[in-house]
């Protein structure tokens, strides 16, 4: 057992430089995967150095612009206090806040807004 | 259908030529030579180049964009943060004004001098007067402005602490986000040039001294230090900083001033630190009044930041309502006193190991009808309510028959136009007689840094050994010092953003043009 866990952890250190040891959300993993079974980086990355922050249009691309998003978002027409505010579209911040300041791909996103506040959206994938 | 087949080849196309051409940046060369000590030989060549560059996008940036736009200046915002507006647009939207059209709907008498006079008192009489009546002086008419660029206002005057009389204009969202968001809107309209996520590193300044423009981060991601290119960005008339305070930074405010520790939670956004302050330092800034760092008294430890219980005791506790110290029942200060007597007094209430007791403010639902917050603190249980006075005290542990008899005095108090045991003003006291109550309880948390820079009424930043204007820097709202003295009153930082960075963007519009070179 010991070995075979052993065998494992080590394909597993061969296999994986770089980007093949990030983790991706799985509703991404498939979409980022080429015909080669590897993860194309640069479809958020483009050339820049590894590490780097993807910039609001490469999430663009694929999920339309912040205020197509925000529309997704929407609250119901007169929604009181009990529905959250819309994530997309703030008081604050309007729909300027990148999309990575929340959404991370390679570990667990968070609400930029509970910084300050406690809004649950349990819809949000984390 | 599979999620893959929903987006197109050219879609995906499309999402790797835009993530190349982002990374395309310009290539710099030797630049961190030319950055802060610029005194070589050779002249600096930019990246960009503008007329007015403003740092820091609060009331005091977008004030002083749209008046130096105005001026007919090409004018850029940068911001370190992802997100535009700092402290402003999460702010109360409570703005300070003397002699407003509300004012005299309501038959209020209030003048320039008056607001002086209150603004001295509650700053001990350490204020810089002649910035001082710059910024009461400008209010009614910046006001005006403002409406002019779409901000809105609640139909009513508001009494807020330490005032003498009802002056507080509070915009309809209750957040300072309406009133940036009408200005940023605007900006985009105007051509002002909007940049998120650029950091301040250092100035660039001519052999004769002068400032001629910065070095940033581009594309920088808070708080990642090392994040973002180095770009050079030129200012041809001057560069404004409307930089904030640093009530964010735990380790230079603890310089300043060692009490305000890490236990005490900050009504502040993140990017509120001291680096921009440090720089202009660095290059001679005089620093005024560092340690003079306001508590906001109005905050509650049942929750982060400013939150719904600031808003809540602002509009209904402090002016329609008391607070009591829960072991008594009884009121222990004037609930409308300046914000540091109040941050004060409620500090003094602690237990034999020093840890805080926190007292309640409560009013009913009449004091209580025009808080925004109630029913979003109601929700994460900030805001607590009771039917009786029986019931508020056992929701909170207090000796209902002392909170009973609390009651009755106040409302006697309120009976005879005066409260004798704290001199608390009582134009807009209301007697508390009925329930349903509503209770919160309160501790306070760092708000606001009256310290900065040095500047004189033209909005030029000073230097430290000379007194005379360092060429090419000005700076407006928290990021300068003395205006406010040891305790800003309360809606006063609005008044004081929008005034002098309009000063600061007229001034610096109008002043003469240097020649910069394009890299």
């Amino acid at each position: 057992m010991l070995r075979v866990l052993s065998a494992l952890c080590l394909a597993a250190l061969l296999s994986a430089p770089g980007a093949q040891a990030m983790k991706l959300k799985d509703y991404h993993q498939e979409i980022m995967t080429n015909e080669q079974g590897k993860v194309e980086c640069s479809a958020c990355h483009g050339e820049a150095k590894r590490k780097s922050i993807p910039k609001m249009s490469a999430c663009e691309s694929c999920h339309g612009t912040a205020a197509e998003m925000a529309e997704l978002t929407k609250r119901p027409e007169g929604a009181g206090h009990s529905v959250e505010p819309n994530p997309h579209d703030s008081l604050h911040y309007g729909s300027d806040l990148p999309c990575t300041y929340c959404h991370q791909e390679h570990k667990e996103s968070k609400v930029y807004c509970n910084q300050c506040h406690e809004f649950k959206y349990p819809k949000m994938k984390r | 259908m599979k999620q893959k087949d929903l987006i197109s080849p050219g879609r995906r196309q499309l999402l790797r030529g835009g993530a190349a051409m982002a990374v395309s940046v310009a290539g710099l060369g030797a630049m961190s030579a030319q950055a802060a000590e610029c005194t070589g030989d050779k002249p600096p060549r930019f990246d960009e180049i503008v007329d007015v560059l403003v740092i820091g996008s609060g009331f005091a940036g977008m004030s002083a964009a749209l008046q130096a736009k105005e001026a007919g200046a090409s004018v850029m915002v940068i911001d370190k943060m992802p997100v535009f507006g700092g402290n402003s647009t999460i702010n109360g939207g409570a703005m300070a004004v003397a002699g407003s059209k509300l004012q005299d709907k309501e038959g209020i008498k209030d003048s320039v001098d008056t607001m002086v006079a209150d603004m001295l008192k509650a700053g001990r009489g350490m204020n810089d007067v002649e910035m001082l009546k710059l910024v009461c002086n400008g209010t009614a008419e910046s006001c005006q402005w403002l409406e002019a660029y779409g901000v809105e206002w609640k139909p009513f005057v508001q009494h807020f602490g330490g005032h003498s009389l009802p002056r507080v204009l509070q915009t309809v969202q209750s957040s300072g986000a309406g009133i940036i968001r009408p200005l940023i809107k605007a900006a985009k309209q105007h051509g002002i040039e909007m940049r998120n996520q650029t950091k301040l590193e250092s100035f660039v300044k001519d052999q004769a001294g002068r400032v001629i423009g910065v070095q940033v981060r581009d594309g920088y991601y808070f708080p990642k230090e090392r994040t973002g290119k180095m770009r050079l960005i030129g200012a041809r008339k001057g560069v404004i900083m409307a930089t904030g305070g640093f009530s964010r930074d735990l380790e230079y405010r603890q310089m300043q001033q060692p009490k305000l520790n890490g236990e005490l939670d900050s009504t502040n956004h993140p990017g509120a630190t001291s680096e921009a302050l440090k720089q202009m330092m660095l290059i001679g800034a005089n620093p005024i009044h560092l340690d003079q760092i306001q508590l906001g008294p109005w905050a509650s430890p049942d929750e982060k930041g400013f939150g719904t219980a600031s808003q809540f005791n602002t509009i209904a506790t402090y002016p329609s309502g008391i607070v009591v110290d829960v072991r008594t029942g009884e009121r222990f200060f004037n609930e409308l006193a300046d914000r540091k007597a109040r941050a004060d007094a409620i500090m003094t209430r602690r237990d034999e190991q020093g840890n805080p007791v926190y007292p309640v403010g409560f009013t009913n639902a009449k004091g209580a009808a025009k808080a925004q917050t109630l029913e979003w603190g109601m929700k994460y249980k900030v805001i607590q309510k009771a039917d009786t006075l029986e019931e508020l005290a056992a929701l909170y542990q207090i000796p209902a028959k002392a909170l009973k008899a609390q009651v009755a005095r106040w409302n006697d108090a309120v009976k005879a136009g005066e409260d004798k045991e704290f001199g608390r003003p009582m134009q807009k006291a209301m007697a508390l007689e009925e329930g349903p109550w509503y209770g919160v309880r309160m501790w306070p948390k760092v708000h606001y840094c009256m310290g900065g820079v040095k500047v004189n009424t033209q909005s030029q930043v000073l230097h430290l050994v000379s007194n005379e204007p360092i060429d090419g820097l000005y700076a407006a709202g928290e990021a300068t010092g003395g205006i406010h003295g040891a305790s800003r009153l309360g809606a006063c930082a609005v008044a004081e953003g929008v005034v002098t960075g309009r000063n600061a963007g007229r001034i610096c519009a109008a002043s003469a043009a240097i020649e910069l070179k394009q890299a």
